[in-house]
């Protein structure tokens, strides 16, 4: 080798060498910022509008329960259950008892330490027939002495008990393999019994809780109006210490607000904002849109009719007429959102063919000479507004193949069952908690006073019916997904979209994860913000 | 009558017996080497199977659906990974797989202390007679916890067939005694080269010397070579 080559080939190994050694040259990863500690986050609330009750028994700021309290398990965002509160919990093997060992040291941001008793009264109090909460009715059936305890005949729920301090158990009527997601939602927080008890309704314009951020005080305008809330960090939190010092949250951030810096996270208000250097998230909802059909009334009775209508629907078009700039729909390929544990993305044919649409609806004997008869879409008379476009569209698209469609409005599910011309009806279903069953039983269940298609199934009730006293969680999970292939294949309504909600976060807001069941779960425990607050 | 090795003799025992130590040495640094580093790829394994069981079943552990876990388990157990067992978080057996179910000394007992840190993992080597055969097995436990927290859920002990790490380990030593063989026989070879090659001028020098001292001074001795015997 002559001499040039052989220098050239060692300084080559040297360049190499001195590559692979050189800090933040080697690998593709860059460096990990470090978390600042302190600031403050300024939310404008994801609904909108600010909800000034602070009980989780009654309907209140999910985002805010979640800060103030904790339950006895939570969910990640990829909504796998881990633990909070209990540290530990075992299943009895008839699925029927589930045994939760608490935390220890765990306290309220009043210092007192958390013992089961605690538990055992914020579940009560849910079943509490005075308090009237809206989420009593997920209980009142499962859990055992729940029904004699709301009627006044028992003066506790013999299914919740404190066997000591640091362990609570549930009895079930019969086994109940979602009881821990259930558990995980935010109307199953715990809160103080001796505060709760000697403050009464006065407890929850101050609350007191286990979570990461502690009650500070209400943000008031200068007429002294509430306009939104403070949370200050809980230094004492059992999980890991939140690096943001404090939460400011009110519905009175504008805009400009947010433009200012003045607002860290807002609702995607604009379309202005884009060209920012903000970063829009969309959020994963577990609501889906559908768009049910008449199944007892002819000729939607048929499924072959109800299919050549679905293939006359764009959805994509749909989906695009219902996007608003805070609302991102997002193509439903199921009827169950796939980000449910154990769903996954189906590939359904739910495609666009207007010209099959035609030889299907000929073949079932409808043309020219013997058009559709005209149809009616339903749609709530609070969402009519909301829902106009998509009908305006729905409408032009159901023309090419004849058919007729007008809009009406409905106030209670039970006017849907005096109607008797086939009809279409809109249906808007938000998930109470991560479990297929909570959308299929009540939208589709011949004995659900919500199936508004009237959609009655013997095989899927049967199979629902079964995978209600499942007690295995694979095995109800098989069920479920079982059942959702008997709807594809009977299609009593075509899956539309699932409504997303956008968000806008200024770039100096760093660890945002969006989680699978919204923003209302953002783990503010991540969240860290680099300028000062 | 004693025997009296010759000269080449004893050179080519002396040569033979320490080519033999050599390679013998060589052959058993080899072995263990080989022997250590199949020991410390089994346990790599054992640690990442384990872990991998742990990390399927984790949701069904949360929500006790021991009837998905012993299917994944039934499906995960072969030739190779001859049992798994579940522990809970107070170390009493949870699950455990059907070829081990009726093995009290394998199921009754986790190995795991107390407090114990996700990483940590507890080896063993044991002997055990399963499905009527001797089988030697590797145990690998390690914790699961929970996602999120910092105590301990349970845990899931694998039990790993060195059979084939055995098997393994014999045929290389069979193999490099063949090497071993041919070089000791190489060895012999040229040691008897060698010592054919030194004895024989000396004992032409013997003999002439001898005719010498006999007054046979016609008698001229052939120099082969210019080294200290030529």
């Amino acid at each position: 080798m002559s001499e040039k080559p052989r220098f050239l080939l060692l300084l080559l190994l040297g360049l190499g060498w001195l590559a692979s050694t050189a800090p933040g040259l080697s690998g593709v990863k860059g460096r990990e910022e470090k978390p600042v500690e302190g600031g403050t986050l300024r939310i404008k609330p994801f609904s909108g509008a600010l909800n000034v009750n602070l009980d989780p028994a009654r309907e209140s700021e999910t985002f805010l329960m979640e800060q103030m309290f904790d339950g006895l398990v939570r969910l990640d965002k990829d909504l796998n259950v881990t633990p909070a509160l209990a540290e530990y919990w075992t299943i009895s093997p008839d699925g029927r008892t589930y045994t939760f060992f608490l935390r220890r040291g765990v306290k309220f941001h009043n210092g007192r330490e958390l013992a089961s008793e605690d538990i055992k009264f914020s579940l009560e109090r849910l079943l509490d027939p005075k308090l009237a909460s809206p989420y009593a009715d997920l209980f009142l059936e499962r859990v055992a002495g729940a029904a004699e305890f709301r009627s006044g005949s028992a003066s506790e729920v013999s299914g919740f008990r404190s066997p000591d301090r640091r362990t609570f158990e549930i009895r079930w009527n019969r086994p109940y393999v979602s009881g821990l997601y259930l558990l995980s939602m935010p109307y199953c927080k715990a809160l103080p019994r001796d505060l709760v008890r000697s403050q009464g309704s006065d407890f929850f314009w101050k609350p007191v809780g286990t979570g990461p951020f502690r009650f500070a005080h209400w943000l008031r305008s200068p007429r002294l109006e509430v306009v939104g809330l403070r949370l200050e960090r809980n230094p004492g939190y059992f999980a890991s210490r939140p690096h943001l010092s404090a939460i400011e949250y009110s519905p009175f951030y504008t805009l400009e607000h947010f433009r200012d810096k003045e607002a860290d996270i807002i609702p995607f208000v604009s379309e202005g904002l884009s060209g920012t250097d903000c970063s829009i998230r969309d959020e994963g909802s577990l609501e889906v849109v559908l768009l049910g059909m008449s199944c007892h009334l002819a000729p939607l009775d048929k499924p072959a009719v109800r299919r050549a209508l679905a293939m006359a629907v764009d959805r994509g078009r749909i989906a695009r007429v219902s996007t608003t700039s805070e609302s991102l729909p997002q193509l439903l390929q199921s009827f169950v959102p796939p980000r449910l544990p154990g769903f996954f993305p189906a590939d359904e044919d739910w495609r666009t063919d207007i010209a099959e649409a035609r030889i299907l609806m000929e073949r079932e004997g409808f043309s020219g000479r013997k058009p559709f008869p005209p149809l009616a879409l339903f749609v709530r008379a609070d969402r009519r507004e909301a829902a106009y476009r998509l009908y305006r569209e729905l409408r032009d698209q159901l023309r090419d193949l004849g058919i007729r469609l007008s809009l009406r409005t409905y106030r209670r599910d039970g006017e849907l069952q005096a109607v008797r011309n086939p009809y279409l009806v809109l249906i808007e279903k938000r998930l109470e908690f991560p479990d297929a069953d909570g959308l299929l039983r009540p939208l589709f269940h011949s004995r659900s006073a919500q199936n508004l298609t009237r959609y009655a199934s013997p095989r899927f009730d049967k199979i629902l019916d079964e995978a209600d006293v499942e007690r295995s969680w694979s095995g109800r999970l098989e069920m479920l997904r079982k059942a959702e292939r008997l709807l594809a294949a009977d299609l009593p309504g075509l899956p539309l979209f699932s409504p997303a909600k956008r968000m806008a976060i200024q770039p100096h807001v760093r660890g945002v994860e969006v989680p699978a069941l919204g923003f209302s779960y953002l783990n503010t425990l991540k969240i860290w913000v680099r300028k000062r607050g | 009558m004693l025997f009296r090795p010759t000269l080449a003799q004893r050179f080519l025992l002396s040569v033979l017996l320490l080519i033999v130590v050599l390679v013998g040495a060589i052959l058993m640094v080899i072995e263990k080497r080989e022997a250590d580093s199949s020991f410390e790829e089994a346990m790599a394994r054992g640690e990442l199977i384990a872990q991998n069981i742990a990390n399927l079943n984790l949701e069904p552990l949360f929500f006790y659906d021991l009837e998905a876990i012993k299917k994944n388990v039934e499906e995960t157990v072969d030739g190779r990974l001859l049992y798994v067992v579940f522990y809970d978080r107070f170390n009493a057996p949870l699950l455990s797989s059907e070829a081990v179910r009726d093995q009290e000394g394998i199921v009754c007992c986790s190995r795991l202390p107390a407090s114990t840190s996700p990483e940590s993992a507890f080896f063993a080597r044991l002997r055990l007679e399963l499905g009527g055969k001797a089988v030697r097995v590797l145990e690998v436990e390690r914790p699961i916890f929970a996602r999120g927290s910092s105590t301990r859920w349970g845990s899931v002990k694998v039990g790993l067939s060195l059979e084939d790490m055995h098997d393994a380990i014999r045929r290389t030593r069979l193999v490099l005694l063949l090497i071993g063989l041919a070089g000791v026989l190489a060895g012999a070879a040229g040691a008897a080269l060698l010592a054919r090659k030194l004895a024989r001028p000396l004992g032409e020098l013997v003999k002439g010397t001898d005719r010498i001292s006999r007054g046979d001074f016609s008698h001229r001795l052939a120099v082969r070579s210019h080294d200290e015997i030529g």
